[in-house]
């Protein structure tokens, strides 16, 4: 009896079964793979203002945001003389047809408000024209000299709600300033903001220096002075101006870097005509060697998980890229081009190395995944050197030299996509940038 | 009251399965509307006029599944009378629906030759003539000849089938290249994400009469997230889908007498690199 059942149980389940695919409602389904990539069209007017003082602090601002969303090459800042709206009152919704009409696909539209005799508080709103929807809304509350970051942040919480990618607007360059003839140039270490605004020296003096790092936890660099042979290893905290000498190491070839959690510096050393990898421990100062085989192994940089070391190496021949454990075991080479490849550099987002490739006599630089495939150039030119990531993994700045008897050392950006090369401004000729983590 | 169990259970039994062959027999003529509609691209559209024309390379060199209803169409001319088509209409099928819900639209004169096409692969006999049994044909003799013919003959045939099932309500290719090349314009692609061919967005959207929208929402969101959990760029992947939608409005290039077949669309925004 109970067997009948369970058969008929079954065979009912079954039928059930059958009968609810069959019963769906079959829908036209279209596919559509190809989009366009066209910057987003964002419309920013002026932050409104209750003096004429704030009104212009408002105008300030929203100039500074328009350009840094436009610098990115990923929008598209409308024209302010197209716009059909003035809101009078950020608290309201803005008329969103009006703006659509001008085919802006989001508005920023803020206030400053007077927050104390040198403060300010500049509050602002991201509108989805299209969907009708507040994506953000934020309030900074700021000294009124400060009113340049504030910029910039806003300009990264646009960034990151519109294209989903942390941005990198709020964050500072520090480079090698270089003046004078060749035969008697002056290096001097010296910081500003990304776009260029608030060049300043970071050291007195005349110092003879190369390749700054950043910790990319902090606002701390390493880099290397020449001013004494030989060369002294330096570590600076930006924000105190606190230097500390971590001591010299004669036949080191390359600046250290720091390991993501700023714990470790990894750098390369010579020991008896050979050139190895090592790590040291910044509190302990106690070293380790990574790499032991014959070749020259220098340029080493960590993955932002500190997993894993990209190197270049010349064991094979040539110098080309190798990855590593962050303990020196299972050594991968990843390049295998013609040429040369240098200075790799691992991407703060993790999913892309850069490097330099020297190849018929032209350097270029290129970025590839971290297991070597992939590999793009991205520009190429006469002299090209030093890649360093911007904090969002987005951006590459590098050094650029043109040919020639006036040949000048830039400093030029790039993005991933290898579409948006420019120069950054620069108080005088520059070399070496390494770009800043996001400020806090 | 012991037989009164298993007899409930039986008659239960029978009326599911009643009302399950009652749906089933409902369901294909619904997917046979899907067929035309499922892969297009511009590409595609062209790609298929010029494998027609020439005749001697095989016609379909696309994946070769397990079942190869793989019918590229152009309406034959010499039965233009039979039913009347755009002259430069063009209909694909790809091998993406199962192929029984071509034998449905039986009652009509059309459905001989669709069997044809299916036997082509395998020669057994007896299933061909099985088959014709079905489909209440008595031309036996003939319909294997056509099966022995080129496949030009084939496909003007299994035109005649399509036009059985009612492609004359059918949204064409181009019709459909319209809504994509209109999409290409709208939809901004989240170029820079990690992973962005996993971004799959899946939108279902309702219609206005007039190509207005009349909502958008994402579907199986859950499912899609799936393909790369965690990933920080899904909620930028299904803004930018859902405003492409909303950019395009109206959608007055879609035929209106067509209205019902897209009052409801799923859309499947798949970034490629």
């Amino acid at each position: 009896m109970t067997r009948i059942l369970t058969v008929l149980l079954m065979l009912i389940g079954l039928l059930g079964a059958i009968a609810v695919p069959s019963s769906a409602i079959a829908q036209i389904e279209v596919d559509i793979t190809e989009g366009n990539i066209d910057p987003v069209p964002i419309a920013v007017p002026d932050f409104l203002g209750q003096d004429p003082e704030t009104r212009q602090l408002g105008a300030q601002i929203a100039e500074v945001i328009r350009s840094d969303l436009e610098s990115s090459a990923l929008f598209r800042s409308l024209d302010p003389a197209s716009f059909l709206e003035t809101q009078t009152d950020i608290d309201y919704e803005p008329t969103f047809a009006d703006w659509r009409v001008i085919r802006a696909d989001a508005l920023a539209s803020g206030r400053i408000v007077r927050d104390g005799p040198d403060k300010v508080r500049v509050e602002f709103r991201l509108w989805d024209v299209f969907a009708g929807r507040q994506l953000q809304g934020i309030r900074f509350s700021t000294a009124t000299e400060n009113w340049r970051r504030t910029a910039h942040k806003a300009s990264d919480a646009i960034f990151k709600a519109l294209t989903g990618e942390e941005g990198y607007f709020d964050s500072r360059i520090v480079f090698v300033d270089q003046r004078g003839p060749k035969t008697d140039r002056q290096k001097r270490l010296a910081i500003m903001d990304q776009d260029g605004f608030n060049p300043q020296y970071l050291l007195g003096g005349s110092d003879l220096v190369i390749s700054p790092q950043f910790d990319p936890s902090s606002q701390t660099i390493t880099f290397m002075s020449y001013e004494t042979l030989p060369p002294q290893v330096y570590i600076l905290d930006i924000e105190t101006g606190r230097r500390e000498l971590l001591g010299s190491f004669p036949g080191m070839t390359f600046a250290p870097r720091f390991s993501p959690d700023g714990d470790n510096l990894i750098m390369s050393m010579e020991q008896r005509g050979n050139i190895d990898i090592y790590i040291m421990d910044l509190l302990t100062r106690s070293t380790q060697r990574l790499t032991t085989d014959a070749g020259i192994d220098v340029s080493a940089s960590f993955s932002p998980d500190g997993r894993r070391i990209v190197f270049q190496s010349d064991r094979g021949g040539s110098p080309q890229l190798y990855t590593m454990n962050a303990d020196g075991s299972s050594t991968k080479r990843i390049s295998f081009g013609d040429g040369r490849y240098n200075q790799p550099v691992w991407s703060p987002r993790g999913d892309k190395i850069a490097f330099v490739r020297q190849n018929r006599g032209k350097f270029a630089i290129g970025v590839m995944d971290p297991d070597g495939s992939r590999e793009r150039i991205l520009t190429d030119d006469y002299l090209v050197d030093m890649p360093s990531w911007s904090p969002n993994g987005r951006v590459i700045l590098f050094t650029k030299e043109t040919r020639g008897r006036n040949s000048r050392a830039e400093l030029w950006s790039v993005d991933l996509t290898g579409r948006n090369l420019k120069r950054v401004d620069t108080p005088g000729q520059a070399t070496d940038p390494a770009w800043s983590p996001i400020l806090d | 009251m012991r037989a009164g169990l298993p007899i409930s259970l039986m008659l239960h039994g029978s009326v599911v399965f009643g009302a399950s062959l009652a749906f089933s027999t409902i369901e294909p003529l619904e997917q046979g509307r899907v067929v035309p509609v499922e892969l297009i691209t511009v590409a595609e559209f062209t790609d298929i006029r010029a494998s027609l024309k020439r005749e001697r390379p095989v016609p379909e060199p696309e994946p070769d599944l397990s079942m190869q209803v793989e019918t590229s169409v152009i309406n034959a001319p010499e039965k233009a009378d039979e039913i009347n088509v755009a002259p430069d209409e063009v209909v694909t099928a790809e091998p993406v629906t199962p192929p029984e819900t071509k034998p449905e639209p039986s009652d009509e004169p059309a459905p001989e030759p669709e069997k044809v096409a299916e036997a082509k692969p395998a020669f057994d006999l007896d299933r061909i003539s099985s088959l014709i049994d079905k489909s209440k044909d008595t031309s036996t003799a003939e319909n294997s000849q056509i099966a022995n013919e080129g496949s030009e003959d084939r496909l003007v045939y299994s035109d005649r089938a399509r036009e059985g099932i009612g492609s004359g309500t059918q949204m064409t290719l181009s019709e459909l290249d319209a809504l994509n090349s209109a999409m290409y314009r709208c939809w901004r692609k989240p170029v820079d994400a990690t992973d962005l061919e996993m971004l799959v967005v899946r939108l279902q959207v309702d219609m206005l009469p007039g190509g207005f929208i009349k909502d958008v929402r994402v579907i199986d969101r859950a499912s899609s997230r799936r393909a790369s959990p965690g990933n920080p760029f899904w909620d930028v992947a299904e803004m930018r889908a859902v405003q492409a939608v909303t950019k395009c409005a109206p959608y007055d290039f879609l035929p209106a007498e067509k209205f019902e077949q897209w009052e409801s669309l799923i859309l499947n925004f798949r970034p490629k690199l």
